[in-house]
């Protein structure tokens, strides 16, 4: 049997969540994680990861209430150094950016790429 | 009315010229030495000095000198003992507009006194030509001077302005990507689901339209990016 990847999926957006959901969920290897803010996202982590289901890849939006994406990138790597956390952001500004990368960010990925691409870029992640 | 230094130690000469001058219509004004005619400068800005060349301590070229030396612009006019050229060139050489030998002809001296007055005036209205200007050039440099503040005000303020208008028609432009984002993924989704042909038609229209609007945002934020 095949794998199964985990993905956490951070957004106050619930239209952006779903559409993630979906587009990552049609790979069937995909089980798709979400979370509101960067707070449950942080708690998430945590439970996902003593459960034996660490993710494979955070998608991290910046703009959160409760707690923003820069402050929940922190805490997962505090947790779990070897965490991969993407920002997936539609803010593509150079301070924000470099904002990212400092917590620790793999990478930025601009949200205009639209989702079949994000989710191509996902599974390339996942299966490196 | 004219003003008229004579600097003679002998009085004789100084109470002759003193009233032919008189008679012309200039004041006049005498000194016997350096000292008195020292005073008699300070005191006033005369048209033209008589200055004898045979005068006691410093002589006549001694106050000749101080008087060039002082920057009083008053032409001196010097009398030379008998007609002796070298006295008279060397009066020239040291600043003297003018000489006139003794004996004094009448004719000749109020000749000389005359164009010393004349070219007084000349260099009194050139001078006041000069303080004018300066005064003009002073008010012109203040005035560019504070046009250019205003200028510099003015141009900060539509700077301010314009960066204001660009932070905000970024912001905009960002503001638009989730959304954007947002129909263009449930668009995709719903023309791939089972549609009528017609239905299939008009979404893709939608789709179409919702990518221009995208193509838009994208280029204004590219034209924005270096504005801030």
């Amino acid at each position: 049997m095949k794998m199964t990847y985990h993905v956490l999926v951070v957004d106050d957006e619930p239209d952006i969540l779903e559409l993630l959901s979906i587009y990552l969920s049609m790979n069937d290897r995909i089980e798709v994680h979400t979370a509101e803010n960067g707070e449950i996202a942080v708690e998430m982590y945590h439970d996902l990861a003593t459960n034996g289901s660490r993710p494979g890849i955070i998608l991290m939006d910046l703009m959160m209430p409760v707690m923003g994406g820069i402050e929940a990138t922190r805490k997962i790597l505090e947790y779990d150094s070897d965490a991969k956390i993407y920002v997936v952001t539609a803010y593509t500004e150079p301070d924000l950016i470099r904002d990212a990368m400092d917590a620790g960010a793999k990478d930025v990925i601009n949200k205009m790429a639209g989702f079949p691409e994000i989710s191509e870029m996902v599974m390339g992640v996942l299966t490196s | 009315m004219d003003e008229i230094l004579i600097v003679d130690d002998d009085l004789s000469v100084r109470e002759v010229l003193e009233a032919r001058l008189i008679k012309e219509g200039y004041a006049v004004d005498t000194a016997e030495d350096f000292d008195h005619a020292k005073e008699a400068l300070a005191e006033r800005n005369f048209d033209a000095i008589i200055l004898d060349v045979v005068l006691p301590g410093v002589g006549g070229i001694g106050i000749l000198e101080y008087i060039k030396n002082a920057d009083i612009e008053t032409p001196v006019i010097m009398i030379t003992g008998d007609p002796n050229v070298e006295t008279a060139a060397r009066s020239v050489q040291h600043g003297a507009y003018d000489y006139i030998s003794k004996p004094i002809r009448k004719e000749r001296m109020l000749g000389v006194v005359q164009r010393a007055v004349e070219k007084k005036g000349l260099i009194d209205r050139k001078k006041e030509s000069e303080k004018k200007n300066l005064e003009y050039q002073k008010e012109l440099e203040g005035k560019v001077e504070e046009r250019t503040g205003e200028l510099k005000n003015a141009y900060e303020l539509l700077g301010a302005e314009y960066s204001r208008k660009v932070k905000f028609m970024r912001k905009t432009s960002h503001e638009f990507i989730n959304p954007l984002s947002i129909i263009i993924g449930h668009l995709t989704l719903l023309i791939e689901s089972d549609l009528s042909d017609e239905q299939r038609r008009r979404l893709e229209s939608v789709s179409e339209n919702v990518k221009r609007i995208e193509h838009l945002v994208q280029d204004t934020l590219e034209v924005t990016s270096n504005e801030e």
